[in-house]
């Protein structure tokens, strides 16, 4: 019998509850404004640290990088653009295997298919070539990756031929030397991230997409994989070098490895970027301040899509730490451009210290943030802020369950009932309700909820093939049905409510709750991904503080429009709007059904969390709150 | 200036070589020209790879080794032997790494000195150390006869002297380049005192503190040529006169040219090895 289930029993703990329920309703805000000013303030400069190398067995950038056959690179660019030229509705696969296989590798195919599970379920084959550069004088016991989507003309992203005759040169060069210790594979892989997520798959026996993804075995393996590099490159000219590193549901690569691909950029002269931004020359000015702000903003969005940014972050799943390195000419960016030679060079001396690596990265940070290319924000140094943040919702958790009647203490009930009898006043806040806990009214309010958002997230499927036999597109399908789900769930309260009304106690405990809920999904949430934490937290802590019954109409109007400005489905749309200002509102409507639908095909084919908590969890929390506003 | 190769006991963990990642294998270089390949021909491994433990060590040192042991791999030194002993790689406060698995401590070493002292099994022991915190090896000896020389104090670490970039490691270290290139200007008949080997990379070269440990060591540095621990010169001149030396008591003066006969003086007692395996039965 402590303070959590007898909170009014003892005298000091008495005191200690007052002082709470008196003061938290003051303190919470003021804790949630200090906390979002820290974590802002944390891109500044001074308040963040300088990335640093933690592996000192990486050596990187020590020995110099000595590839230099660019006529041979421009070579087999030319040819592989001809040959793409000839077959653009295919990969040219005989092409990439004779040429790793003039070179002496152990060449292999790899086939894959997909059954796509919306709509009328087509079925996608997919084909990748990979080969093996065997270690000349050690066991095959490890292995680097060095992968390359390959783009058909016409497909929506930009052409890829650059890295994949880079692949080739590069193997050539590689061939020549005696130093490596670890095979390396030379991946070429189709359909983007489809391609290495069956690739890595098959690679280590393990099924992904339940069933939809087919990956088959692989005919040939090179040992335990210990790092890769993703290559994309848009142009034969080169302005900057993008390392990007946002991998699936926000897991990031070892900060080593990304320090290690600025480093060697920087080494060889070529502009390097983070989320497609280069650092500010005067970081500590006002003007310093916001463009790492924005960078750091940047990332967050992206990380907390829990959309991988590049094919390297299927390979973050095995613990194979891995990032994308994306070369393009971007007009507006200034100074010289390098050629593919440079870009070769970069490789060779990444893969030069991914080869002095005798165990796994382990050393350096898995969880950050980075304001700037060369600036990291640790997870040390971001969960402070986080927690300020968000523990208000924790606070007054503890507060509404402070009030709430203590259902042992007799005497206390009669004294209550004694005092009702009197007169009792409403709407105080530190008046003790006398019921006991009426957990019947509750609970419906809390399970409707939870049923619904597993329904919507289990049916949504087969409402695309039902939709699909109608006609409808599976875009739109998916639309229109969390459109309806979300519209529809607005009558709940009358649903749950019309039978057993909600008493003020049965408010307090429905509110309880509620935020007992929202803070075990950010406290977890910002373990693994700090960014979707954080932003959920910040949209969702003041209006979960606000969210209780109000008795006057325009209060609760006002109450009502601020929880559907935070609605999981308008975030969403407000996301894709955000990301894409220049559209026009058919567009943005457009582009939000895809980005519906693709979420559904990442959480069921890749494991991509973002749609299942938005159902399962953010929908049922709002609606456990839209339950308050209006159970009068 | 040199010291013959079966007077060498060479231990080392010898992953470099030969590793995979050596684009020039079988080659170990120590300078950035690469002329001299110093893991040539010449040199002699004694323990290499699992064989480079503490046990081993400390084993080699008090002459406790198994008696199937060749002789190329004992320290075959007796009472009126110098002995040159020179560690290096990573070391700390009172510790040296032995291959990524276990520590030597000072304590230990300077145990193992005196198990040598009591053993009589060195005269001088000249002690070299190139590791970060260097000095800290030395402090716990208390054997008589050790000179000491040590790459940094306590607190410091010893750096590297230069990159070879076509390897892209750092091929050697400040304290050993400059030691190295004292030796390599020594000739066999040189004057130069140990003193001046131990002022050998000062601070504006090593950027470290040299330490040196002489209170153990009897006599001064300074009076101590190099060649007593380095190149075993010996001066010999050959002569067919007979020499005579006396009855063993020190009055009889020494006597030269004549021809004595007489039998040896029966020694007082005897000095005998220690079974080096005890039995224990």
């Amino acid at each position: 019998m402590g303070l959590l289930t007898s909170p009014t029993a003892g005298g000091s703990s008495k005191k200690f509850a007052n002082i709470l329920i008196k003061w938290e309703p003051v303190v919470s805000p003021l804790l949630y404004i200090a906390g979002i000013i820290w974590f802002l303030a944390l891109a500044y400069h001074p308040y963040n640290a300088g990335t640093y190398f933690s592996e000192n067995a990486l050596l990187p950038g020590l020995v110099t990088n000595e590839f230099s056959d660019g006529s041979e690179l421009a070579r087999l660019l030319k040819a592989l653009e001809a040959e793409a030229a000839d077959h653009p509705d295919t990969v040219p696969h005989p092409w990439i295997r004779a040429q790793f296989r003039q070179l002496g590798l152990q060449v292999y195919p790899h086939n894959f298919t997909l059954r796509y599970p919306l709509g009328n379920g087509s079925v996608f084959h997919g084909e990748n070539t990979y080969a093996v550069l065997r270690a000349p004088r050690s066991g095959s016991t490890e292995a680097l990756v060095l992968s390359a989507p390959y783009r058909r003309p016409g497909a929506p992203h930009p052409p890829n031929h650059a890295a994949v005759a880079m692949l080739v040169a590069l193997a050539k060069y590689f061939r020549r030397q005696v130093y490596w210790a670890k095979d390396i594979v030379f991946l070429v892989t189709e359909h983007e991230q489809l391609g290495v997520a069956a690739w890595l798959s098959a690679y280590h026996q393990q099924p992904v997409g339940h069933g939809l993804l087919d990956a088959g075995d692989l005919p040939g393996r090179a040992g335990s994989i210990q790092a890769a590099i993703n290559l994309e490159v848009e142009s034969a000219t080169v302005s900057h070098v993008d390392v990007l590193v946002e991998g699936l549901n926000g897991q990031l690569p070892n900060l080593d490895l990304v320090k290690m691909a600025h480093w060697i950029c920087h080494q060889e002269h070529i502009q390097h970027t983070t989320q497609g931004r280069a650092d500010h020359p005067r970081p500590h000015s006002e003007a310093g301040y916001r463009h790492s702000l924005q960078t750091l903003l940047h990332m967050m969005a992206s990380q907390a899509a829990g959309t991988p940014t590049g094919n390297h972050g299927h390979y973050l799943r095995y613990g194979i730490q891995a990032v994308t390195l994306r070369a393009l000419d971007d007009r507006a960016m200034p100074g010289p451009r390098s050629g593919l030679s440079h870009l070769a060079r970069v490789l060779e001396g990444m893969f030069r210290s991914l080869n002095n690596l005798l165990e796994r990265f382990h050393q350096s940070f898995f969880f950050y943030l980075m304001p700037a290319t060369g600036r990291y924000i640790s997870i040390g140094l971001y969960m402070p802020p986080f927690a300020l943040v968000a523990i208000g919702i924790v606070l007054r958790a503890l507060t509404c369950w402070l009030r709430l009647p203590d259902t042992d203490d007799s005497e206390r009930q009669q004294e209550a009932e004694g005092a009702e009898s009197v007169g009792k006043k409403g709407g105080d806040a530190c008046d003790r309700p006398s019921e006991p806990w009426p957990l019947a009214a509750v609970l419906p309010c809390v399970l409707a909820p939870h049923a619904l958002g597993a329904v919507t997230l289990a049916g949504l499927v087969p409402l695309t093939q039902l939709l699909a036999a109608a006609g409808w597109p599976t875009e739109r399908a998916v639309f229109a049905g969390l459109l309806t789900v979300s519209v529809g769930s607005l009558l709940l309260p009358a649903i749950t409510n019309r039978r057993s009304p909600l008493s003020e106690s049965g408010r307090l405990l429905l509110r309880c709750v509620t935020l007992i809920e929202l803070g075990l999904l950010v406290f977890t949430a910002a373990l693994f991904n700090i960014s979707l934490a954080l932003i959920v937290t910040t949209l969702y802590t003041p209006v979960a503080l606000s969210a209780r019954y109000y008795s006057s109409a325009p209060a609760r109007l006002l109450a009502s429009l601020c929880l559907l400005l935070v609605h999981p489905f308008t975030l969403q749309l407000a996301a894709v709007a955000l990301g894409a200002p220049a559209l026009a509102w058919r567009a943005v409507l457009a582009a939000d059904q895809r980005a519906l639908a693709v979420a559904l095909v990442d959480s069921l084919v890749y494991g991509a969390r973002l749609l299942d908590v938005a159902c399962t969890v953010l929908l049922p929390l709002w609606l456990q709150m839209w339950t308050l506003v209006h159970c009068g | 200036m040199l010291i013959v190769v079966n007077h060498i006991i060479l231990m080392l963990a010898d992953d470099m070589a030969c590793n995979p990642r050596n684009p020039r294998p079988a080659t170990v270089f120590n300078n950035a020209n690469q002329h001299i390949n110093v893991y040539g021909s010449d040199v002699e491994v004694d323990y290499r790879g699992d064989e480079v433990t503490v046990e081993r060590l400390v084993r080699l040192l008090t002459g406790r080794l198994e008696p199937s042991t060749p002789p190329t791999k004992r320290l075959l030194t007796d009472d009126r032997s110098n002995v040159l002993i020179y560690m290096t790689g990573h070391g700390g406060d009172g510790f040296l790494k032995f291959q990524d698995a276990e520590e030597i401590t000072s304590t230990e070493l300077a145990d193992a000195f005196e198990q040598m002292w009591q053993q009589r099994r060195y005269n001088n022991i000249f002690f070299m150390i190139d590791t970060c915190q260097a000095a800290s090896m030395y402090e716990k000896f208390y054997s008589p006869n050790i000179l000491a020389v040590a790459s940094s104090q306590v607190g410091e670490d010893s750096l590297s002297h230069h990159l070879d970039s076509s390897l892209g490691v750092y091929v050697i270290d400040k304290y050993t380049y400059h030691a190295l290139d004292f030796m390599e200007k020594l000739r066999k008949d040189s004057k130069k005192s140990m003193a001046d080997f131990l002022r050998v990379c000062p601070r504006h070269q090593c950027v470290s503190t040299v330490g040196v440990r002489s209170d153990l060591f009897p006599r001064n540095p300074a009076d101590v040529r190099v060649t007593e621990f380095f190149g075993s010169v010996r001066h010999v001149e050959r002569t067919d006169r007979l020499v005579d030396l006396g009855d063993g008591d020190t009055e009889t003066p020494v006597t030269v040219g004549t021809r004595v006969e007489t039998a040896a003086p029966a020694p007082a007692g005897s000095y005998r090895y220690v079974a080096q395996f005890p039995v224990m039965s």
